[in-house]
């Protein structure tokens, strides 16, 4: 999954807002751009897309502050 | 201040702020919430005050830039009592513009790090605000205040379009403490926004004496000491920080300010609970609910964990008793009370309901010491021994009344004869409460969630009991909106178990078989999330505003 497809998602589905610039490393959790139900909407679309699952124990600041963060978890999956 | 800010029955003003003698011809630090900062730089410090993501604040670090604070904010003009506003994320910093802005004699107001720029602006004129103490990270709002709202902004290095004074200034301010501040314990210490999503926000006035009487309270009850770490995820408009920040001081213990977000992650928050050591946390039971279902409990090592308080709405049993059987060492009490009178009464759970089977809606206990309540029907006399009636409370946490708004003050607070020359000051809490056989109080709902549909009484907390007993519902709402014959009608949103595949019309037909039918929901909305406001209670105001979904 690149890291333009998950913007993409955050952009349309969780803020509804096309034109919101994301970089990779911008803090999607601090910046308070993510809030807790849109965290939920985005790891359920990572485990649909990926076909996998993410444990709780796995959704943790760390591996979703992030478009980077997101990516080096999902490959660390892979 | 004016007269009129007070609530009815309050003698004016008067000074009780103990016996002259101390140092500076103030009254003795005992009797103001920064004298414990005073005292812990003398005796101990080099102990942790604050604590934030690996850096550490210690009480003679806190003394020394709070008295530089106070300085600056002395130097500007601030007098006493006069508000200063706090627009700030979590963070170090809080330390100094709290207890600086109290020990220049003013009274800090939280002002939400999250609100727009007119709500903003709105606040800091309703409130008289001349001084607001921020950081660089809140420029952009601050810069998009409207014209006719220019406060001095202290703590910043932005180009704003007001007058600023940088760290760098404030750090060139005598770190003495500041001499001639006059402050008794009934003046005011904090000023509380309600967050509300509709209608205009009320400030709720807390002077040093209340702010005190719920401090040292919640340090009594949960035996807090010099060594205990209290986590502090609540944004400081949130009356949960007060508990966070002052309980701590007065023992000379130290808060972990842990970012709100953090709290969002249940896996990341109880990782930080192990790795900080934390020891006491007073939160609400969704976050504790959270960290029951995906905190990765069974990796952690939480024995440091001695207390949870928890409060605000009720807490499932089934759902604490699993939260309680997965932490087997650590105490839990349920503290009742609104935000104009906290912790006014408490139950301290017993540890075998751990073991326990009983479905019953946990108690909110005794009302606290410092408090005294009264349960009145709907004609104002005391309610029959278990019947149910609106709790009335008197406290010495009590609010000082609403900031500016003498139409709330007259219907919020109840003056009763006493002995004492102007009566008692209860606050009508608008919360149904009975006294059952055994003493206890237990809470049935708030008085505005009785409603009527169709000419039927209605308990919307029963509506959303129902909903939540079905194995598949996760958490329910129930909220209420106009419907086509200018009557109410009565919704619900559900969220259900990951999988499950409960449907509207399903949940409705299980209902039906619980529930009279007039209070069965005319729709059921079944959503991911449910929403929630800033301090983590379910939003039914934005559901019930929500255009209606699917059913």
């Amino acid at each position: 999954m690149s890291i333009e497809a998950l913007a993409e998602f955050i952009r349309i589905e969780l803020l509804d807002d096309e034109n919101q610039k994301i970089g990779p490393d911008d803090d999607l959790l601090l910046s308070e751009l993510l809030n807790s139900l849109s965290v939920t909407r985005l790891v359920q679309h990572i485990e649909e897309q990926q076909g996998i699952i993410v444990p709780p124990e796995d959704v943790t600041l760390e591996n979703f502050r992030t478009l980077n963060a997101i990516q080096t978890y999902l490959q660390g999956r892979a | 201040m004016t007269g009129d800010n007070d609530r009815p029955g309050d003698p004016a003003g008067g000074f009780s702020g103990g016996a002259p003698g101390s140092r500076s011809g103030l009254p003795l630090p005992g009797f103001l919430i920064h004298g414990a900062i005073e005292h812990y730089a003398r005796v101990s410090p080099g102990a942790p005050s604050m604590v934030f993501s690996g850096e550490t604040m210690t009480y003679g670090e806190l003394d020394r830039q709070s008295a530089q604070m106070a300085h600056c904010l002395l130097a500007e003009g601030l007098e006493r009592s006069d508000r200063v506003g706090i627009f700030m994320r979590k963070g170090l910093a809080l330390g100094p513009a709290i207890y600086g802005t109290l020990r220049a004699g003013g009274a800090f107001v939280p002002l939400d790090p999250g609100l727009p720029p007119e709500r903003l602006a709105f606040l800091i004129a309703d409130c008289g605000i001349q001084i607001v103490i921020s950081t660089d990270a809140q420029a952009e709002t601050l810069r998009a205040l409207p014209d006719d709202c220019r406060p001095l902004i202290v703590g910043t290095t932005a180009e704003l379009p007001m007058k600023t004074v940088s760290p760098a200034d404030l750090a060139e301010a005598p770190a003495l403490p500041p001499e001639g501040v006059w402050v008794t314990d009934q003046d005011l210490a904090y000023i509380m926004y309600t967050s509300g999503s509709t209608g205009q926000p009320k400030g709720m006035m807390h002077t040093h004496r209340g702010c005190l009487a719920y401090a040292r309270w919640g340090a009594g009850h949960v035996r807090l000491g010099p060594g205990d770490k209290v986590a502090s995820h609540a944004p400081l408009h949130f009356d949960l920080s007060i508990f966070d920040f002052f309980s701590t001081s007065q023992v000379g213990a130290a808060v972990v300010l842990v970012p709100e977000v953090v709290t969002k992650f249940p896996a990341s928050w109880t990782e930080t609970i192990e790795k900080e050591r934390i020891s006491v946390v007073f939160t609400v039971p969704f976050t504790l609910m959270e960290m029951e279902r995906r905190g990765a409990l069974a990796s952690r090592d939480l024995g440091c964990l001695r207390w949870i308080l928890f409060g605000g709405e009720p807490y499932p049993p089934q759902d604490l008793r699993a939260l309680m059987n997965a932490l087997p060492g650590t105490r839990f009490s349920n503290v009742y009370g609104p935000a104009e009178a906290p912790s006014c009464t408490v139950y301290d759970v017993p540890d075998d309901y751990r073991s326990s089977e009983s479905d019953e809606p946990l108690p909110i206990g005794n009302v606290s010491v410092g408090s005294d309540g009264l349960i009145l029907d709907e004609d104002g006399a005391c309610a029959a021994p278990g019947d149910p009636g609106e709790l009335c409370i008197r406290s010495t946490t009590l609010t000082r009344g609403y900031w500016n708004r003498p139409d709330l003050n007259a219907r919020a607070f109840l003056v009763r004869p006493s002995y004492a020359p102007d009566g008692e000051v209860y606050y009508r809490t608008g919360d149904v409460v009975r006294q059952r056989p055994d003493g206890l109080l237990e809470f049935l709902g708030r008085r505005d969630r009785m409603v009527k549909t169709r000419g039927h009484r209605v308990e919307l907390d029963e509506v959303e009991a129902a909903l939540s007993s079905h194995a598949e519902v996760e958490e329910a709402a129930a909220f209420t909106r106009p419907d086509e014959q200018g009557s109410q009608s009565i919704h619900g949103a559900v969220r259900i178990a990951p999988g499950a595949a409960a449907t509207p019309s399903e949940l409705r037909s299980f209902l039906r078989a619980k529930l009279p039918s007039y209070a069965v929901p005319v729709s059921i909305t079944i959503l991911a999330e449910l929403p929630r406001t800033s301090t983590g209670k379910v939003d039914r105001g934005s559901l019930a505003t929500a255009p209606p979904g699917d059913s």
